[in-house]
């Protein structure tokens, strides 16, 4: 297609892009190495399978030390030298002299559109000149049609951006070998649900300044956030949600002075009740730059004087991010192989929901992005596992292999009645073993599959009765809908651990992140076991209909379990090792509402005033406390309005250690589990003299597989 | 023989009639003509003798306002062919144009779940067996998909290979972004052996795929499925305001087609609000969609199935010269089977035992055998009226009606609607200017005994479930679809979160609707508040709502009506400034304050620390004095946009979106706050609409007034004992409502993302000058 025939549908207003990916960052420590060209295309070019043919690009951040002095580095993509003699006059006459301007095609394929590069000299006194000669050239060369557009214009970032993988992209810019090298890097390789003419202005990085973003998400807040960027004076978009993100953050930074702390604080949107009333009065005040919807932005920001890797997630974390870091580099990635792949000994850890991650190069690590998971001995349990010797499994080397060539070693030894298969050095190979089923058929005996390395998304999923072990951390959707069968990880997992899982057992070592046993169930005689050595993040037990979980937090953390524990639960049970706070249980009212409730009914004696007292000192009023405090005819008021729905089912809290009936139903897979990870005895002895916080619905019976009962009366 | 079998079979009374079509108690999408028509062929086999649909039946839909060409001199000698592939390539050839819905074992209670299996079987079509695992007599059927669904209910690697295709259900029309629930109850032992999950819990289908945020997330899942089962796969969305960007999306990612469910389609149980107000209509989605599948390449490769509101055998043709390849039948097999439109299915005793609850011992149910025949003379006589309507467009291969617009002509509709379905010339005809509408309050039709009724329940004044949201079943009959609109956010609906986002379980997930105003220290709990309640509303029920203003964290607009009784909720009043009420807003009138500016000072010292807001009627005039005096407003949180103000000449919703957008070009929207109020404004559908056009809260309250059984018209207004309860709990039920609009939109804070989002609203077939005034895009726009 040509450009010339490209024109944006704009009849109904600014039209919107959507797209899905896979985002990389890399920065190096002060006294590391440069980080090459090769370093930052290998980073993403082994996930292009997250990505398209579409759109890939990169940014690479190069600082010298001069504070805020070095000329704008201007890019652009023009679709002539009528475009980028405008652009070069605007920019001439608006900000300063426009030197070493240089023009040629990137895109073989595309003859007619070309990259338009010069360094325009002005001090830091023009970033508001430069900004708006920036909008307003972009708003003329790209309104009816398309003439070209700048994509980047700071002064220390430059954007490597075309249609197509990640590493042809690279080979169009030259972006190879060892040459080259900067202080950091961040890299994209795009899905988009639809591509309007696939001009290389939808690729990311966005950039804006000295910001440049790449992002995997879809903000619902976009609408909002570009009418603040609309009231800041930027007119000009490409309709991205990313460009979007880039813009806010870099105006936050730079324009509004906030510290980068505040700007990530103000973008991830943290949540109402946990956010301090200074806090409250920022994001008040920046309500339209707050993102929502699904995010995982990787952002540089670099001004001169120091250079940032910033790395944000949305509230729930709905998209993969994992941090590592290691002797010289920081690194952020969508999957585990993309760290793995640079550097075989990276700690590797994941951000909770709503985190950011903040590391510089002056500064070093300044945010994990987790209260919990670094700097423990779990965070590391994942990494470089070797798998023992199992006489009698064959083996495959996963390098370099496709998932389906794996799959078929899998299946066909299974086809063959073989004891089992080792998969080793697994890459984030997706789908190993799905839908395998060894004993429905009647056809296979006992059939084990052992991967070394970090197997991909998927693993076991729909299993029916194999057993899977991995030395090595999983990636998400471990053992979706699985019926039979066992998967032991010896590393961490990451999130949606056995979703609708309805039979079996899954042992985690480390750690597991979001919506650990979504959706568990007992169906007929099977009941689903996940036991978890230390930690679960959000959603633990969410919608879980029967089954066990248990959270052992064998590294003693301070809080073995986040928030939104069981939330949604109809059934089964969740044992957590230790204490937790009543606000981490099932989804509660804001206490602020709560309280201004029950204040009021002070103003006419319907509650004592020591009762409120009672009520509002504690940090959360338990659904417990409201039931030991308030009078009866108040406490019903307060649950109906507050608490109970007709979909959710109160939850019955207990602390203390197992009892016979636990061990009936857990001392097995508790035994099971040292042995599966060779923990001493004692350890077993700590587990079972320690304090247990049990969680299961009101209704659920103490004997869990009971036999069907009648229909009862409809309500 | 399964359990559902048996039970049919047992002593209960076989069901092998019809019953007569009772009388519509409100304006219905399917009259008794529609019902009639497909009854007909239904007992016939064949064609009816009116295969148009008549003038008198056809609603405001768009797709009623579209008509198929005849041509008068047929080359009837043509053979009319019906059949096509499953998609493109496919050794499955369908006999007719047609798949029957998804409904789920569990939504219909057995017997016609099966009898819509074997139908499909012995006419050579395809049906969707839903998200309720597979019976087994279904299961040995061959013409069936099988559904993957956020709960996985009923799936096992040996069910999914059961059917010609796999299809990931990531929502349905009648509530895009919403989950599922079968009550515990319900949950008998053939549902729990067909879905794979305990007897007598809560069956919960979550409102996402937690393991598909997006785009590649869904890739990711179509390809494993793939693998797994090495069948082909479709996708299963909502119309929602990106349906082209999803739909090819969606081919891109390697599905071998979509089905797409349009807004109004049939429900099991649905959330009233959101069946209401969320979601487009399949002609608009389908119309789009086919566009951009041919822009990009993947047309001939991919087949679209268009759902929702097929009523009759016209629906289908134009739907298919639209784009579709193939219409789903789901309302109207019911319909086929004896449904009579009582929209009662969710509580669980349906007339024509269709959606009843499934237990043992039941007095009636329907012959499977009469079903069968029911079904399959349906088919067979969709079909056969589809050849005639073929022979009097002279189309002899229904493969050559695929995104024929050309094949349509269209009355009434305006010309931006039509150019979204493709058609070139300009319409004559039109809707009125937003000038010439008159303000809604006087409109008798805005207080429908249909929402009268959910106001009522909502409070626990009528229903079972006090402080909840409505929830109703089958499809709505809401406008601007059925029902005349009278407001603007009548034509306007809202999105749905569809594959490249996760909408989120406002019962089980956080989803934060607080609000403030003139800065976070008076924060609200919730986007409204109650507005001055109509004139002869006596002091004891102005003092109630100021009670429960206080207790609930909303605020309570006196304006000058207030007296000495209403002093202990000061804080949460809102009061005119001249009436020397306290209160923690005042207010001055735009006209006071215009005539001598320099009086604010004095003011805003007797006002003390409260937050000063000017209040100005909704109109023109007032908008243009209000960003003319702004920046000079120095002191003043906001504006409170108040319709009942005698000079008002516009509905508030415009004014609002006209006013938010005018702020933000002069930079001071951030410092002056939106509000806006009127007795018009019908509770949580119109304040989640007219936050999203840029309202900070909306204020309502005659719908409160209504909610707790006080008629307006009853001068005396007498207060029950159970009143200020009643209260609360429409308080809590409207909070409720809200947070299932931004849950479905994938919103998890009002106060950040919905006000003045107008990219998450549509408005359909609205006339250009309003839509454009309201600052929204038209359905089915990129």
């Amino acid at each position: 297609m040509d450009v010339g025939d490209i024109a944006f549908d704009r009849r109904f207003g600014h039209p919107v892009v959507k797209d899905g990916c896979g985002v990389f960052g890399m920065l190096r420590k002060v006294d590391a190495p440069l980080i090459t060209d090769r370093m930052a295309v290998s980073g993403i070019s082994c996930i292009k399978y997250r990505g398209s043919d579409l759109g890939a690009g990169y940014a690479a951040f190069r600082t010298s030390g001069d504070s805020g002095a070095a000329p704008y580095r201007v890019q652009a993509f023009v679709t002539g030298p009528k475009a980028a003699e405008e652009i070069a006059s605007t920019l001439r006459e608006r900000v300063g002299p426009v030197e070493s301007q240089n023009m040629r095609v990137v895109d073989a394929r595309r003859k007619d559109l070309s990259v338009w590069e010069a360094a325009v000299s002005a001090g830091t006194e023009r970033d508001s000149a430069m900004e708006a000669a920036v909008d307003s050239i972009n708003a003329h060369l790209f309104d009816q049609t398309f003439e070209g557009r700048i994509f980047s214009f700071g002064r220390y970032v430059t954007v490597y951006k075309e249609v197509g993988y990640p590493a042809e992209v690279a080979k169009m810019w030259g972006l190879e070998g060892d040459r080259g090298g900067a202080d950091m890097w961040i890299a994209h390789t795009r899905q988009p649900t639809n591509s309007p003419g696939s001009l290389p202005i939808w690729s990311h990085p966005f950039a804006s300044m000295n910001t440049a973003i790449v992002h995997n998400g879809d903000i619902s807040s976009y609408g909002s956030n570009m009418e603040l960027l609309n009231s800041w004076g930027i007119r000009s978009h490409v309709g991205t949600d990313s460009e979007v993100i880039a813009r806010l953050l870099d105006h936050l930074i730079r324009v509004e002075g906030l510290q980068i702390r505040e700007a990530a604080t103000v973008l991830t949107n943290p949540f109402e009740r946990n956010i301090s009333k200074e806090m409250r009065a920022l994001l008040y005040r920046y309500r339209g730059a707050r993102l929502d919807g699904p995010f995982a932005v990787v952002a540089g920001y670099a001004d001169g004087r120091d250079t940032y890797l910033i790395a944000l997630t949305d509230r729930s974390k709905f998209r993969p991010l994992l941090f590592g870091e290691d002797e010289n580099y920081f690194y952020v990635a969508s999957e585990e192989n993309q760290i793995r792949n640079q550097s075989k000994k990276a700690k590797i850890w994941t951000p909770e929901p709503g985190a950011f991650f903040i590391a510089s190069l002056r500064e070093g690590l300044v945010e994990t992005g987790t209260e919990r998971n670094t700097g423990t001995q779990s965070r590391a349990l994942g990494d470089n596992i070797a798998a023992p010797p199992l006489p009698g499994f064959s083996r495959i080397d996963a390098t370099g292999k496709e998932f389906r060539e794996l799959n078929e070693f899998i299946f066909s030894a299974c086809a063959q009645k073989a004891s089992g298969v080792v998969v080793e050095n697994c890459t984030g190979q997706r789908y190993l073993g799905i839908g395998i089923s060894t004993r429905s058929d009647g056809s296979s005996g006992p059939f084990k599959v052992v991967v070394s390395g970090f197997p991909g998304n998927c693993l076991a999923n729909l299993n029916d009765g194999a057993s899977f072990e991995v030395f090595g951390n999983v990636a998400d959707d471990l053992a979706d809908t699985m019926h039979a069968g066992s998967v032991v990880v010896h590393g961490n997992c990451r999130d949606v651990v056995g979703q609708a899982m309805q039979g079996g057992t899954i042992f985690v070592r480390g750690t597991v992140g979001n919506r650990a046993a979504i959706q568990m169930r007992e169906y007929a005689k099977e009941r689903p076991f996940l036991v978890v050595g230390e930690t679960a993040d959000d959603y633990l037990g969410e919608y879980m209909a029967g089954g066990v979980v248990m959270v052992l937090n064998l590294a003693g953390s301070q809080k073995p379990a986040r928030n939104y524990i069981g939330t949604g639960m109809v059934g089964g049970r969740i044992y957590i090792r230790g204490g937790l706070e009543e606000h981490q249980l099932g989804l509660l009212p804001q206490r602020e509402d709560l309280l201004r409730y029950l204040h009021a009914q002070t103003l006419d004696g319907s509650l004592s005033k020591e009762a409120y007292e009672r009520v509002s000192r504690v940090k959360y009023p338990s659904p417990q406390l409201l039931a030991s405090t308030l009078p009866e005819p108040l406490l019903i008021r307060v649950l109906t309005i507050f608490f109970t729905t007709k979909y959710t089912k109160s939850l019955v809290v207990e602390s203390r250690t197992l009892n016979q009936e636990d061990l009936a139903m857990v001392g097995d897979r508790l035994r099971q589990f040292c042995e599966s990870f060779s923990l001493p005895d004692s350890t077993l002895q700590t587990i079972l003299d320690s304090k247990f916080t049990i969680i299961r619905t009101k209704d659920e019976k103490n004997e869990l597989l009971v036999p069907p009962q009648e229909a009862q009366v409809e309500e | 023989m399964s359990r559902v079998d048996n039970m049919s079979r047992g002593r209960s009374i076989e069901v092998t009639s019809y019953l007569p079509i009772p009388p519509a108690r409100s304006k219905e999408f399917w009259t008794k003509w529609k019902i009639q028509h497909i009854r007909q062929m239904a007992t016939t086999g064949h064609a009816t003798f009116e295969p148009f649909i008549p003038e008198a039946e056809r609603t405001s839909r768009v797709l009623d306002k579209l008509f198929l060409k005849e041509v008068h001199s047929t080359t009837s000698s043509k053979v009319k062919r019906t059949s096509l592939p499953l998609y493109p390539g496919s050794p499955v050839e369908l006999s007719s144009p047609l798949y029957l819905g998804d409904m789920s074992f569990g939504a219909l209670s057995g017997i016609p779940n099966i009898a819509i299996a074997k139908a499909a079987d012995a006419t050579g079509v395809l049906a969707g067996t839903g998200e309720g695992g597979l019976l087994k007599e279904v299961a040995d059927c061959s013409r069936i998909t099988v559904q993957w669904a956020s709960a996985r209910f009923g799936v096992t690697i040996s069910s999914l290979m059961a059917g010609q295709a796999v299809v990931i259900k990531i929502g349905q029309g009648a509530k895009p972004g919403i989950g599922g629930h079968l009550p515990g109850v319900k949950v008998t032992e053939p549902i729990s052996e067909t879905r794979r999950i305990p007897v007598g819990k809560d069956a919960i289908s979550p409102a996402p795929h937690h393991d598909i945020y997006s785009i590649e997330d869904l890739g990711q899942r179509i390809l494993g499925l793939k693998e797994a089962t090495k069948k082909p796969v479709f996708v299963k969305v909502g119309a929602t305001n990106y349906i082209p960007y999803i739909a090819s999306g969606i081919a891109r990612m390697g599905a071998a087609g979509i089905i797409i469910d349009g807004a109004g389609a049939g429900t099991g149980a649905a959330p009233s609000v959101v069946k209401d107000n969320v979601g487009i209509p399949i002609e608009l989605a389908t119309a789009s969609v086919d566009t951009i599948l041919k822009k990009e390449g993947f047309r001939d490769r991919f087949t679209v199935i268009a759902a929702g509101r097929v009523s009759t055998p016209e629906d289908s043709l134009k739907l298919m010269a639209l784009g579709a390849d193939i219409t789903s039948l789901g309302t109207a097999t019911l319909m086929a089977l004896g449904c009579l439109m009582v929209h009662k299915c969710h509580i669980g005793y349906c007339p024509a035992v269709l959606t009843n609850k499934i237990a043992p011992n039941q007095v009636r149910s329907l012959s499977l055998q009469q079903s069968i025949r029911w079904l399959v003379n349906l088919i067979n006589g969709w079909t056969d009226e589809m050849k005639i309507l073929m022979e009097r467009m002279d189309i002899a291969d229904i493969a050559d009606l695929r995104g024929r617009r050309d094949l349509l002509y269209h009355r009434s509709l305006n010309e931006e609607t039509a150019s979204i379905l493709g058609f070139d010339a300009p319409s004559s005809g039109g809707r009125s200017d937003i000038r010439g509408r008159t303000l809604p309050i006087k409109s008798q039709r805005l207080w429908s005994s249909y929402r009268v009724g959910i106001l009522r329940d909502m409070a626990g004044t009528t229903g079972k479930y006090p402080a909840e949201s409505e929830i109703s079943s089958m499809g709505t009959n809401n406008p601007p679809f059925v029902e005349e609109p009278v407001r603007l956010t009548d034509w306007l609906v809202s999105d749905g979160a569809q594959v490249t986002r996760p909408s989120i379980d406002p019962y089980r997930e956080e989803i934060e609707i607080s609000s403030y105003v003139g800065g976070p220290d008076l924060r609200m709990s919730s986007p409204f508040f109650f507005t001055h309640l109509p004139a002869n509303a006596p002091e004891s029920i102005v003092e109630m709502f100021a009670k429960a203003a206080n207790s609930m964290g909303l605020l309570l607009d006196v304006d000058k009506a207030g007296g000495a009784a209403l002093e202990p909720y000061g804080e949460r009043l809102i009061t005119d400034i001249e009436s020397g009420l306290k209160g923690g807003v005042r207010s001055v009138r735009l006209g006071w304050y215009l005539a001598d500016p320099a009086r604010v000072q004095q003011t805003k010292n007797l006002a003390g620390g409260a937050r000063l807001l000017v209040r100005a009627p909704s109109s023109w005039d007032a908008i243009v004095q209000v960003v003319r005096n702004a920046p000079r407003m120095e002191g003043f949180s906001g504006v409170i946009l108040d319709e009942d103000e005698p000079e008002s000449d516009m509905q508030v919703e415009a004014a609002v979106s006209l006013l938010d957008r005018e702020l933000k070009q002069q930079r001071l929207r951030g410092r002056l706050n939106v509000m806006a109020e009127a007795n018009s404004i019908r509770g949580s559908d119109d304040v989640f609409k007219m936050v999203a056009l840029g309202a900070d809260s909306v204020g309502f309250g005659k719908a409160a007034l209504l909610a707790i059984g006080v008629e307006e018209d009853d001068r005396e207004m007498v207060l029950d004992a159970r009143a200020s309860q009643r209260l609360e709990n429409f308080i809590a039920a409207t909070q409720k409502d809200i947070k299932l609009l931004a849950g479905a939109a994938g919103i998890s804070n009002i106060n950040s993302t919905l006000t003045g989002n107008r990219e998450l609203l549509r408005s359909i077939d609205l006339d250009p000058s309003s839509r454009i005034e309201l600052g929204v895009k038209p359905a089915g726009a990129a």
